[in-house]
């Protein structure tokens, strides 16, 4: 598994490192439901700021991620678009609407330890 | 996979010291692009905020003084163009800025085009990370590398998506205008209903239907021949 997963109370951390491939993606998104279901956690959050494109198949893989996380009971937020990335998501005619975006880690966790029950 | 991309046409090192003195490697005569960057910055700027500038645009681009290669210093110009028109004060700004683009113009390395073989998911990294290599080189800024990016992975995916294999080739122009131009071909089915696709009306079942569509958008230029033999893509993102 390419993308280190932290545990941080009832959260979960998924900390991109790097570029990745779709294969690597879609390994991320399996490894996340799996862990949510498992931890029953409240909340995910995705920090995507070394990704180097969210094209059409990276937003659908996050959307996926979201959307399996909500049926097992937890919230995602995903941290850290670029400003360029975020542009070419526009352009692109892409948008994770319904997922809640932070600018980092550090308001991603605050964000999710507000959240209502 | 079968990247073939040769980085510039006059290969050559040069190892430059950190604080004023440098080592040339291989002839020593050679005129090193660093140090005039630096120069010109220094005769506008303080010493200071000069080296600041360098030293951050350095990072940005993941480059070092120890290890610098002809063409590492084009990669770092445009990111201190910015800087030049905050910090040097509006008397002298134009003159410095010409002066600064006139640079640029001759420290421009000419940047080989690149073809990438796409047979498999794997290649769509691959390519991806051709193409920003091959955009810093032609010292793009960070939107223009999103836009090449972005649209070199759609292109690529839809490649191995839809007709299995194909080619991608980026080449780099600097005539007219400094643009990349981004060809993705293949000998598949072709796009059936390629109107539909580009009209934004299109329901795809294995995607979101944006690929194409966002591509024309993202691109300055964009054409799309297909038939039952085969498509090409080509995308054109101006610099
Ligand atoms: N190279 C190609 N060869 C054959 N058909 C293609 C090719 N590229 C695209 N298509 C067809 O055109 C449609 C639209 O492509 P487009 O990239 O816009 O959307 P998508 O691939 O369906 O979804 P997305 O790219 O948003 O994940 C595809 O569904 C596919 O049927
Ligand atoms: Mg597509």
């Amino acid at each position: 598994m390419s993308v280190p997963i932290l545990k941080q109370g009832e959260i979960l951390i998924a900390s991109i490192q790097s570029a990745l491939s779709d294969r690597e993606l879609v390994e991320l998104r399996d490894e996340l439901a799996d862990r949510v279901g498992r931890l029953r956690s409240r909340g995910v959050v995705i920090d995507v700021t070394a990704l180097d494109v969210l094209d059409s198949f990276a937003t659908r893989t996050i959307r996926g991620i979201a959307y399996t996380a909500k049926l097992r009971g937890a919230k995602t937020v995903v941290v850290g678009i670029q400003p360029e990335v975020a542009f070419a998501m526009v352009q692109l005619g892409l948008s994770l609407d319904g997922i809640a975006t932070a600018l980092d880690l550090e308001e991603g966790m605050l964000l999710l330890q507000r959240w209502p029950k | 996979m079968n990247a073939l991309c040769p980085m510039y046409n006059r290969e050559r090192e040069i190892k430059v010291a950190v604080e004023g003195e440098r080592t040339l490697q291989g002839g020593g005569a050679r005129v090193d692009d660093l140090h005039r960057i630096r120069e010109l910055l220094e005769r506008y700027l303080s010493p200071m905020i000069a080296r600041s500038m360098l030293q951050k645009a350095l990072r940005e681009r993941n480059l070092s003084q120890e290890r610098f290669r002809s063409g590492d210093a084009y990669k770092i110009a445009s990111l201190l163009r910015r800087g030049v028109t905050l910090f040097v004060s509006e008397g002298d700004r134009a003159t410095a800025l010409q002066e600064f683009d006139a640079l640029c113009q001759d420290i421009r390395p000419s940047v080989a085009p690149c073809y990438v073989n796409i047979t498999s998911e794997n290649d769509i990294s691959v390519v991806r990370n051709e193409a920003r290599r091959l955009c810093e080189s032609a010292g793009a800024e960070s939107y223009a590398i999103q836009k090449v990016t972005t649209i070199v992975s759609e292109l690529a995916r839809n490649i191995v998506g839809y007709a299995g294999r194909g080619k991608m080739e980026l080449v780099p122009v600097t005539d007219p205008d400094r643009r990349i131009i981004v060809r993705a071909s293949d000998e598949g089915k072709g796009i059936p209903n390629l109107e539909l696709v580009l009209s934004g009306q299109y329901r795809s079942k294995t995607g979101l239907g944006r690929g194409l569509l966002g591509t024309k958008r993202l691109a300055d230029r964009f054409d799309v021949k297909t038939g039952s033999t085969g498509t090409l893509v080509v995308a054109e993102i101006i610099l």
